[in-house]
């Protein structure tokens, strides 16, 4: 043993306290375990109320009653969160045999839960339909201390019936906010309607006439998220039969996977809805009337999402739509990926104060209209426009335009003429069998135009080192530059690196090359994204990166290593295909500078994994933090093999950064 | 500027701003108001409160957490997560640690006191009982009959 002193006696009780609450609330540490080291603690964790007011039962553990006492006992008449899973492994796994259903043990816990109910501020339930209804059929009774419910059953048969929340509020509880989710199916409520204000429930398979109900009982809805994989949509039930619902009060209504949404809209009265997004539906001429007539009865509307299901529903022609023109005045962002159906009905309706504008596969002559009108336009997302005409005349002034987006139909350029764009990211084809060569519409546009890019991205394209030369000896104001997945190489960032001068190193007698950046392209660049550019190594982005953020090519002789902020932040993936073998020498040689490069680039970095000749080594949370200040990111895989003539780092990644820049590398 | 005395009688000058980190020092500042009186730490000594400067030092120009920073503390999901300078002041021994943690209690360092209870946090996870006892020093004081009885206890633990 140590021969210091023990925490035992040292630390006194309430910063134990302290740090078991942290302990706990940060990885759920249960701490009964920490119960157990020795009696002080036993007697710290065991007299603490608050260390048990959230109850984790796991159904697929023995006696999940008895642990529910335990915890109880010492809550004392603390406010109680209730967590209840099924974690065995038959659940999740074919091959495992099923847990017999206790069904005993089902009825105890929910006899000692139901003595409980008046302290419940949440409950969850994550487990089959089976061993859920059980303990829910048990706890029926009044909780008004409830604010969050979180249901999640496996349910077999998908045309179950509702399911009834059996929790009531006292008549005197004030109408405060009550969040409900429910995936599996479609939900039942009494009493507590009224008091949801968030409410998201899953139900595919259900039938959305069934999946409205519930909501009658909750007039005071705010956000409502319903994803439903209605099951008509081939023979849709003749009659609608439900009555529209109406929420005053709802201000955000997220639908997703309905086959019918289009009777859904109709049968929403949601006057102060500001923001609507309806997802992964198919777009026919019933959904445009439907929106028409939505769009009419909701004159607040701030924020408007709409993207179909692009392979669904193919139309040829445009079909005519006869609505009357609508205005939304007070709509500022707008998103519509959509088919020719969606184009009829844009064409029906206009956004003078669109502020932000993204649309797909949508005419070249509606898109002219929709980004003509608004004069505060300030970013635009333009995918797969279609019909654009060969004249190349630059009409279209965006005067507020600062960020502007294409994806494959660069044409669109010939005809923006943009005082304030600051940035552009150009977008090719995701599929790598059809990546094009870039037109040279953008290098008309930027001859042209001269804009004082700040960002610029390339993201797709079959594009080379020169052309890509042409650009940055062209925008040199940009601060971020992004390159993915083109086949350039590190003949780009050596276009980057500042000119060498020789100077000798009296001190140290060797000679060091240093670099100015006084006349390097792109003097003012801040970060750098190189996202899978199969010809980008990661030697040449060490080599880049040194250079740019004037890292000495060898460290201090005290060893010591300067931590100044990065001048030029990275986000670098490489192309898995990349080969990167290293001699031991070589390691020894790029560690330094990649500690520098990498590292110092990616403040913030919380994980760090690495498969070195076939030993994973992760390092995540605790001690993943201190790899960033380790002298190198590798000082602490040299310690795996000590003595490889030939090391080879197969793949190392950091992730989850505080900070905007990330990095994720491999070689092997 | 500042004069604190520790308790093996060592005099430490530094900027009222540095100072004032702790809550304990600027009421006792804000007491006395101007004087050149050193304020005595009975409870700290110099080589920790040298340490205890240096983070004051570094994080002088933050703004000091208000009692609804607090609360909010309380009430919000706490992490283990400790920022890259923090995690760097406090790597030293287990002796410094649990004196730094001391000092902060004492002198009304709630952030500081933060980062000690955090970084012990995250010495625990992932232990076993046997792990942590080694780890602190902690001698297992439980008879064997309370030893049966945990593993009673315990039984929850285990899967069907």
């Amino acid at each position: 043993m140590p021969d210091y002193p023990s925490i035992q006696t040292r630390v006194p009780l309430d910063i134990l306290l302290e740090v078991f609450g942290t302990s706990r609330v940060s990885d759920e540490t249960d701490l009964s375990r920490l119960a157990h080291v020795c009696q002080t603690w036993r007697r710290v964790i065991h007299e603490h109320p608050a260390f048990w007011s959230t109850i984790p039962l796991d159904l697929g553990k023995r006696n999940p009653e008895a642990k529910a006492t335990f915890w109880l006992d010492r809550a004392g008449n603390k406010s109680l969160s209730i967590r209840i899973e099924d974690l065995s492994l038959s659940r999740y796994r074919s091959n495992e045999e099923d847990t017999p259903l206790n069904e005993t043990s089902l009825v105890r816990l929910g006899l000692v839960l139901r003595g409980s109910m008046d302290r419940w501020t949440s409950f969850m339930i994550d487990a089959p339909l089976s061993k859920a209804a059980i303990i829910l059929r048990l706890c029926s009774g009044f909780t008004p201390k409830l604010s969050k419910v979180d249901i999640t059953l496996d349910v077999d048969d998908s045309h179950v019936g509702p399911l009834h929340l059996p929790f009531f509020l006292p008549p005197d509880r004030e109408s405060t906010g009550i969040a409900v989710s429910i995936i599996g199916c479609v939900p039942k409520f009494w009493s507590l309607g009224p008091s949801i204000t968030d409410l998201s429930f899953n139900c595919r398979g259900a039938y959305l006439q069934h999946a409205l109900e519930p909501l009658h009982a909750c007039p005071n809805l705010v956000r409502f998220t319903l994803d439903v994989d209605d099951p008509d949509r081939e023979h849709p039930p003749p009659r609608w039969t439900t009555r529209s619902v109406q929420l005053q009060h709802l201000l955000e209504l997220k639908l997703l996977f309905l086959n019918h949404s289009s009777r859904l809209l109709d049968a929403l009265e949601v006057p102060s809805l500001q923001h609507l997004s309806v997802e992964y539906f198919r777009w026919d001429e019933d959904v445009s009337d439907a929106l028409w007539s939505f769009f009419q009865r909701c004159g607040d509307l701030a924020d408007i999402l709409i993207t179909d299901n692009q392979w669904e529903l193919e139309v040829a022609t445009e079909p005519g739509f006869h609505g009357a023109p609508i205005t939304l005045d007070s709509v500022t962002r707008l998103t519509i990926h959509g088919n020719r159906n969606a184009a009829s009905l844009l064409r029906v309706l206009s956004f003078p104060n669109l502020e932000d504008l993204e649309i797909q596969n949508i005419p070249f002559d509606i898109v002219r209209d929709y980004v003509s009108l608004p004069i505060e336009l300030e970013k635009i997302y333009l995918f797969d426009i279609t019909d654009i005409p060969d004249t190349h005349t630059p009409t279209l002034l965006l005067p507020a335009l600062t960020t502007l987006h294409i994806r494959d139909s660069l044409d669109i350029l010939n005809f923006l003429i943009t005082p304030c764009l600051q940035s552009l990211t150009l977008w090719g084809d995701y599929e790598i069998g059809n990546r094009r060569r870039l037109s040279t519409s953008p290098r008309q546009f930027i001859e042209r135009e001269q804009p004082a890019l700040r960002a610029l991205g390339f993201i797709y394209w079959d594009v080379s080192d020169g052309e890509i030369a042409w650009y940055l000896e062209n925008v040199p104001s940009l601060k971020r530059f992004r390159l993915d997945d083109c086949p350039v190489s590190d003949a780009t960032l050596r276009a980057l690196l500042p000119p060498v001068s020789n100077f000798g190193d009296a001190e140290h007698g060797a000679n060091i090359n240093a670099r100015t950046d006084a006349s390097c392209l792109l003097p003012k660049l801040t970060s750098i994204t190189l996202i899978r550019n199969s010809h980008i190594t990661p030697l040449g982005v060490i080599e880049f990166l040194k250079s740019r953020n004037n890292v000495s090519s060898s460290p201090h002789p005290t060893g010591a290593i300067a931590r100044s902020p990065p001048r030029v932040k990275a986000e670098i993936a490489f192309s898995t295909q990349t080969e990167c073998k290293l001699t031991w020498a070589e390691y020894n040689v790029i560690q330094f500078p990649l500690d520098i490069a990498i590292v110092s680039g990616i403040e913030g970095c919380k994980s760090f994994d690495a498969n070195v000749l076939g030993t994973r080594l992760r390092s995540s949370a605790s001690s993943a933090a201190s790899f960033a200040f380790c002298p190198s990111p590798f000082s602490a895989l040299t310690n795996l093999s000590r003595s490889p003539l030939f090391y080879s780092i197969s793949s190392f990644s950091f992730s989850s950064f505080t900070s905007t820049s990330s990095s994720a590398c491999s070689s092997a | 500027m500042v004069n604190l005395v520790t308790s093996d009688n060592e005099s430490f000058t530094v900027e009222k701003a540095v100072a004032s980190r702790s809550v304990l020092i600027k009421n006792m500042l804000e007491d006395v108001g101007e004087s050149d009186q050193p304020i005595p730490l009975p409870n700290v000594t110099a080589s920790v409160l040298k340490k205890v400067l240096e983070y004051c030092d570094h994080h002088k120009n933050e703004p000091m957490p208000t009692s609804e920073d607090l609360a909010a503390e309380d009430t919000r999901k706490r992490t283990t997560d400790i920022g890259e300078w923090d995690q760097k002041f406090i790597q030293v021994d287990q002796e410094m640690l649990f004196e730094i943690i001391l000092a902060a209690n004492y002198l009304d360092i709630k952030p500081l006191l933060d980062v000690g209870c955090k970084t012990v946090a995250n010495m625990i996870k992932g232990k076993t009982p046997e792990e942590i006892r080694k780890l602190f020093n902690i001698v297992n004081d439980f008879t064997p009959e309370e030893e049966a009885q945990i593993k009673k206890e315990n039984e929850w633990a285990e899967d069907r």
